[in-house]
């Protein structure tokens, strides 16, 4: 299968990647092993990030997957869309639907990924358009905790330990995810189109003051000894806003967030899919089919709090794995081959 | 394709059927009280029932290890499933305030669906009285009680707290929590707001300030809405008294920390509401106003001061800066405990801005 992405196709579908089902959740992780300094090593991170997408940019036309190394990556964008369900549907059962059984929520997430991969490529691929107008209505939102943001929150600064910045870098990992989707769709982006430069400071930019943003927030808002005990504190920054035209300001949100994480999920989905059709091109719609069977049985065996909350964690090592150690090792590899 | 879409969009509509809750199902509690102590409170309810096509208010009491089971054992009292998600106001007993004030109010955190923007009073006496005599007022209760401390805040009597902006103080180690606190008035039998009550990091110090104290904090306050403000003395000339009211227009601040001293510095904006000496043309009575009024607003904003101090209670935060900018004096110890022992100076300088459509 052969697609053609625009660019600005390739850095939305990537944007949704990356941010999707993590930008609630990765704030308590980081501030918790970062503390008053995580505004600071998020800064530090962005730059790790800006290096990583230079690296894949200047080298993208040497990561290519044989049959085998396509299959781990198969592997992993199950898992990390499994732990993905879990995490959502954990999450939607805490904030909105306490009773609603698993496999219907679950189901109705899988469905829509099923129903999009069944389609023409161009359905998933701008999929991510509907979010456009939910993230700035997001970023409004949490905006109208303004008055209650206390500044000194953020200092004093250069207090984090070694060892802080250590394992802050790695918890900063989680708005990674996603990123070693630059090198399989960067040689679909159309060759007329500029990326490298401008373009992709811009995207970095975009990304990072995303998070920076998260981050900032949620430390300006809540004290430190708060941020022990609340896992999604974003989500309820919202639910204490009072506002006049709806009685949970966070639940409305939690809608905008579920179709971002369906969006996440289904472009995780394509993404597997699409590499399986690089060396399978048979049975297309079994595929599919069967890639979804899993996806609906799987998150069903880790949907406790401690379940989804180890499987977050190992997901982090798995990134490392997937997002930068292989694709450094196929990289030069294949320049070493070239050359 | 179509079949799959026309499937799926009845399957969306569909979710969340298990989680419906019908308000007739429940008894929607707008005012709670909690009284007691820990492992033995007690809970009360108001909550609205309709009786010959009108709405009146019932109360229900319980009582339990924690809120929760407070509020379990309440339902063997009452016909209706009590819930408490939009909490309007929750009146605390001082005595109950006595106590590591968030282990009683967890509950209402950690439920999603609870509102965290109602109201959260400190009752002076046994909260069950506030909840007998419902029926007295001259509104419904929970309105009355809302109304209360609304009015209190607009006019910047007491600070505009709500229940998730209290559980933050009651975590933040350098701002202590002050709780409007409620009275039976003698003279008219009806609740009535008193003034603050002034907490050392997650309990009630035992300390309070008058409705005068009040709006001093509040204005001295870094955060916060501080409109309304007004402050009334009477001046004098020629043996000859006169009241003056003024009202917060801004103000400037300027706080000077160092390890052993404080000085706070603020600088308020006034406009003249009453003065019926008038002849405010004149720059020399202007001039003396102000001298008068940064004098006696020195006085009683230190007064303030002295009684946080003794209160050990940093309603202020200053410890918010100290914490963030002056890390020797912030790692001398407790800082409720050095905030107390320190030195801290205000000076308050007023000056007249507005006079009013008269002179």
């Amino acid at each position: 299968m052969n697609i053609n992405l625009s660019r600005i196709q390739f850095f939305l579908f990537l944007f949704v990647a990356q941010t999707g089902a993590v930008f609630i959740s990765f704030q308590a992780p980081f501030i918790k092993a970062t503390g008053r300094d995580a505004w600071i090593i998020f800064l530090v991170a962005g730059l790790l990030h800006y290096a990583v997408l230079l690296f894949f940019e200047h080298n993208y036309e040497y990561f290519k997957l044989g049959p085998v190394i396509s299959w781990l990556y198969k592997g992993y964008w199950l898992l990390l869309t499994v732990s993905f369900i879990s995490y959502i549907d954990y999450t939607l059962s805490v904030w909105a639907f306490p009773k609603t059984p698993d496999f219907v929520v679950i189901g109705l997430m899988v469905s829509i990924s099923l129903y999009a991969n069944l389609s023409r490529a161009e359905t998933v691929i701008n999929l991510s358009v509907i979010l456009i107008p939910m993230i700035p209505l997001f970023l409004l939102f949490l905006l109208l905790a303004w008055p209650e943001l206390e500044w000194t929150y953020l200092f004093p600064v250069g207090k984090a330990t070694p060892l802080q910045w250590a394992d802050g870098m790695i918890k900063a990992q989680f708005a990674f995810i996603g990123i070693e989707l630059y090198l399989i769709y960067r040689r679909y982006v159309d060759k007329n189109q500029q990326v490298k430069g401008w373009p992709l400071v811009i995207y970095q930019l975009i990304w990072m003051l995303f998070f920076l943003f998260s981050v900032i927030i949620t430390l300006l808002y809540f004290t430190l000894e708060e941020m022990k005990f609340l896992p999604e504190p974003l989500m309820y920054i919202l639910k204490s806003q009072h506002v006049t035209f709806v009685e949970r300001l966070d639940l409305f949100f939690i809608y905008i967030w579920m179709t971002w994480s369906i969006v996440t999920i289904t472009l995780f989905s394509f993404t597997a899919l699409f590499v399986h059709r690089l060396h399978y091109k048979e049975h297309k719609k079994r595929s599919v089919v069967i890639f979804h069977i899993l996806l609906l049985l799987l998150p069903l065996l880790s949907l406790s709090k401690t379940a989804t909350e180890k499987f977050n964690a190992a997901i982090i090592y798995a990134h490392l794995l997937f997002a930068i150690v292989l694709p450094i090792i196929i990289i030069f590899v294949n320049r070493r081959k070239k050359a | 394709m179509k079949r799959l879409l026309l499937l799926l969009i009845p399957c969306i509509l569909l979710a969340g059927c298990w989680d419906e809750i019908l308000y007739k199902e429940v008894a929607i509690v707008p005012l709670a009280g909690i009284d007691g102590e820990p492992g033995k409170v007690e809970a009360y309810y108001s909550f609205p029932v309709i009786s010959d096509g009108a709405i009146t208010y019932s109360t229900t009491e319980g009582e339990g290890l924690s809120l929760r089971d407070a509020r379990n054992n309440a339902f063997a009292h009452t016909d209706e499933m009590l819930d408490i998600s939009q909490l309007e106001v929750l009146l605390i007993s001082e005595n109950m305030a006595k106590y590591d004030l968030y282990k009683h109010i967890d509950v209402i955190f950690r439920a999603p669906r609870n509102r965290l923007s109602g109201r959260i009073a400190i009752v002076e006496g046994e909260v069950s009285k506030n909840f007998e005599k419902a029926d007295t007022l001259p509104v419904d209760a929970p309105d009355f009680y809302r109304g209360l401390l609304e009015t209190s805040i607009k006019f910047s009597i007491i600070p505009d707290i709500d229940l998730q902006q209290a559980s933050k103080y009651l975590f933040d180690e350098g701002r202590d929590l002050a709780l409007p606190t409620i009275r039976t008035s003698e003279k008219t039998g009806f609740p009535e707001v008193s003034g603050l009550a002034l907490f050392n990091e997650r309990v009630f110090s035992g300390y309070t300030l008058n409705l005068k104290e009040s709006t001093i904090l509040t204005v001295l306050q870094k955060k916060g809405s501080k409109k309304n403000a007004q402050f009334t003395y009477r001046w004098g000339e020629n043996g000859e008294k006169y009241p003056i009211t003024v009202e917060y227009i801004r103000h400037k601040r300027k706080w000077e920390i160092t390890n052993e001293k404080v000085n706070l510095t603020y600088k308020y904006n006034f406009a003249v509401e009453e003065f019926a000496h008038d002849h405010l043309e004149k720059k020399k009575t202007v001039t003396d106003i102000e001298k008068f009024l940064s004098k006696e607003l020195t006085k009683d904003f230190q007064k303030v001061i002295n009684k946080l101090q003794e209160a050990k209670s940093d309603a202020i935060g200053l410890g918010q800066n100290v914490r963030a900018f002056h890390p020797e004096l912030w790692k001398k110890g407790n800082w409720q405990e050095t905030f107390s022992k320190m030195d801290i100076q205000v000076k308050v300088e007023a000056k007249i801005a507005r006079t009013g459509i008269m002179n």
